[in-house]
């Protein structure tokens, strides 16, 4: 797992591979310092997670990737170029959606399309029609905005920054506002659209779920800065063992893992965390029988993605 | 860039003419011509036995500078709304993702509020040069213009007020020289509305800001006449009142070419002001909405 500081910027020669990378990104709101120092790289064929609490700074840092807002320091290059320098080149190999999708409430959702696939340069109004498809909204498409739900919005969001066949698109919270069907739909959709036409994408979320079963690569941002960046496979795979141990009475079990000096890192479902191996719980298993505790469930595995979250943004869970 | 520019133009203009405001608007503006015509007409009707026979010219210009006073504060409102309606409505996120630049975006915004305004201006001269046509039955024998075709004049008591070597050739030259002078402060207007609405991301904040400086900059400059002289919307009256005291006869009413001057450096002056400091507010500025 690379974390902030042992992740320095690649040299140029790696520019090529990577779509999209941040250097030294930096925001500051008066003495708020909302993004602090944050190297960020996204290359070719990811489904990148920006994961973090409210607050953390992801949408802060997506407004600079699309020059929304200046950054205090720092620079970021897309596509090996700076955005700021060259916006327009730049722009235009990108689809975005920040935040909650916005649209001119007096006309339907496919005039709001066509104008502003317009100012992408673009005419041809079946490639609207064919976004309103993607997203599920071709019966909707002639309704005007201001009878849209927030789900409606979001999708129509999601279509705006299909228009041009972008190569790197960057979608703020995409699942927000969606019922269950909607965000399985939108996941189908991305990993559709990264797998057969090889686009490049960049989600921000605060639904680990949702990360964990969308995204390869992952970066943990708490309190503006990066925490962890890395293969949400390796990640996994190097996560801590962590076992599930459920057994009463909780005092006497307790008791056992205090003896045993065997940390015990939370509750989950009235079974507890524990911070051990495999071959560990054959001999606390054995001491638990002892203290004539009953065991209810004894399963070996890793920490899972939220546990990596909550463990690098200082949090717990609890039963 | 006059491609990306021509494009926000069209989607500035698809949008503008897509709302109801602009059509509201346009109700009122027809309202005051009509109305300073119609009552022309009932004047002109009663005074076939009064002495005091009024000239058109007068309701032309009258009517022009209610019209034109509605178009300056339909300016101020367009254009008020039209940055700070981006970041309310936080549309802003779907036009700058795009490859267009803040320049384009402000550059386009500006043209629209030009073009919306000499559009409007060019609509309130023509509408109501045709009213003037229409109600007073200017182009026929007998007309209650007749006055000024046929030399005669108007008394008020034993003032004369028509003054008979006026003839409608040169007060259509007035009408015109007036309309020409009040382009600038229209356009002025509009970009003060534009300078108010870089600086605010609420369009309520906006609109109340930019109507209450602009009756309070309006209202200095009618009770302070000598420095009034230096607000850019004053000089919307500048011609069409001129205009009208020489319509109405009063033949000590000169064109005074410092006036005249000032009613063209003034407003072109405090527009670039504005559009200039509205950019530089308008390229710096986070959008966090």
């Amino acid at each position: 797992m690379e974390s902030a500081a042992l992740h320095p910027a690649s040299p140029d020669t790696a520019l090529k591979e990577v779509v999209l990378r941040t250097e030294g990104l930096t925001k500051r709101f008066g003495a708020l310092t909302a993004v602090d120092d944050l190297n960020l790289e996204v290359r070719r064929g990811d489904i990148y997670g920006l994961l973090g609490l409210n607050g953390a700074g992801k949408t802060t840092t997506i407004r600079m990737i699309v020059r929304l807002i200046a950054p205090t320091s720092g620079r970021v290059l897309a596509f090996g170029e700076d955005v700021r320098e060259n916006s327009l080149a730049v722009l235009n190999r990108i689809g975005a959606m920040v935040e909650i999708p916005q649209f001119y409430p007096y006309l339907t959702g496919k005039k709001n399309l066509e104008l502003l696939y317009g100012l992408s340069g673009g005419t041809d109004s079946a490639r609207v029609d064919e976004c309103l498809a993607l997203v599920g909204l071709e019966d909707r498409g002639g309704d005007r905005v201001r009878g849209y739900s927030q789900g409606m919005r979001q999708r129509l969001g999601l279509a705006q920054a299909l228009l041009t066949k972008p190569e790197l698109i960057i979608l703020d919270e995409p699942t927000n506002g969606l019922d269950p069907q909607g965000i399985i739909d939108i996941r189908q959709l991305i990993q559709r659209l990264n797998r057969d036409f090889g686009v490049t994408f960049l989600i921000s979320s605060h639904l680990l779920h949702e990360i964990e079963l969308t995204c390869n690569r992952v970066a943990i941002v708490h309190h503006g800065k990066l925490r962890v960046q890395d293969n949400v496979r390796r990640m996994l795979e190097h996560a801590k063992a962590l076992a599930r141990v459920r057994a009463e009475p909780f005092e006497e079990a307790e008791k056992v893992f205090a003896l045993r000096k065997v940390h015990v890192v939370g509750m989950q479902d009235r079974a507890f965390r524990l911070k051990c191996g495999p071959e560990a719980l054959v001999d606390i298993a054995a001491a638990l029988h002892a203290a004539g505790c009953k065991i209810w469930e004894l399963t070996p595995g890793r920490e899972t993605l939220e546990e990596i979250f909550l463990a690098e943004t200082g949090r717990k869970r609890h039963a | 860039m006059m491609s990306r520019v021509g494009r926000l133009v069209r989607f500035e203009m698809a949008k503008l003419f897509r709302q109801k405001l602009p059509y509201v608007v346009l109700f009122p503006i027809v309202a005051s011509i009509l109305l300073v015509m119609v009552r022309g007409l009932d004047v002109q009707g009663e005074a076939v036995a009064d002495p005091r026979i009024r000239n058109g010219f007068e309701y032309l210009e009258t009517s022009c500078l209610w019209a034109l006073r509605l178009v300056s504060v339909f300016a101020v409102v367009i254009a008020s709304l039209s940055l700070s309606g981006e970041a309310s409505q936080g549309t802003y996120r779907m036009i700058l993702v795009r490859p267009v630049t803040r320049t384009d975006v402000f550059i386009s915004k500006a043209l629209v509020i030009a073009v919306v305004v000499i559009v409007l201006f060019i609509a309130t001269a023509l509408l109501s040069y045709l009213m003037l046509h229409l109600v007073h039955g200017f182009w026929r024998d007998g007309s209650y213009l007749s006055p000024l075709n046929e030399g005669r004049y108007t008394l008020m008591g034993e003032e004369v007020l028509s003054d008979p070597n006026r003839a409608k050739e040169v007060l259509a030259a007035d009408f015109r020289l007036a309309m020409t002078l009040s382009i600038l402060p229209l356009l002025a207007s509009g970009f003060f509305g534009l300078l108010i609405s870089s600086i605010f991301d609420n369009t309520g904040a906006a609109v109340g800001l930019a109507m209450f400086l602009a009756i309070a900059l309006y209202g200095f400059a009618t009770v302070d006449r000598q420095a009034g002289k230096y607000v850019f919307s004053h000089s919307l009256e500048y011609g069409l009142t001129v205009a009208k005291h020489r319509a109405e006869g009063y033949s000590d009413r000169k064109w005074e070419d410092e006036e005249i001057q000032r009613t063209w450096m003034v407003p072109l002056l405090s527009g670039v002001v504005f559009l200039g400091a509205a950019y530089g507010i308008f390229v710096k500025r986070d959008i966090l909405t």
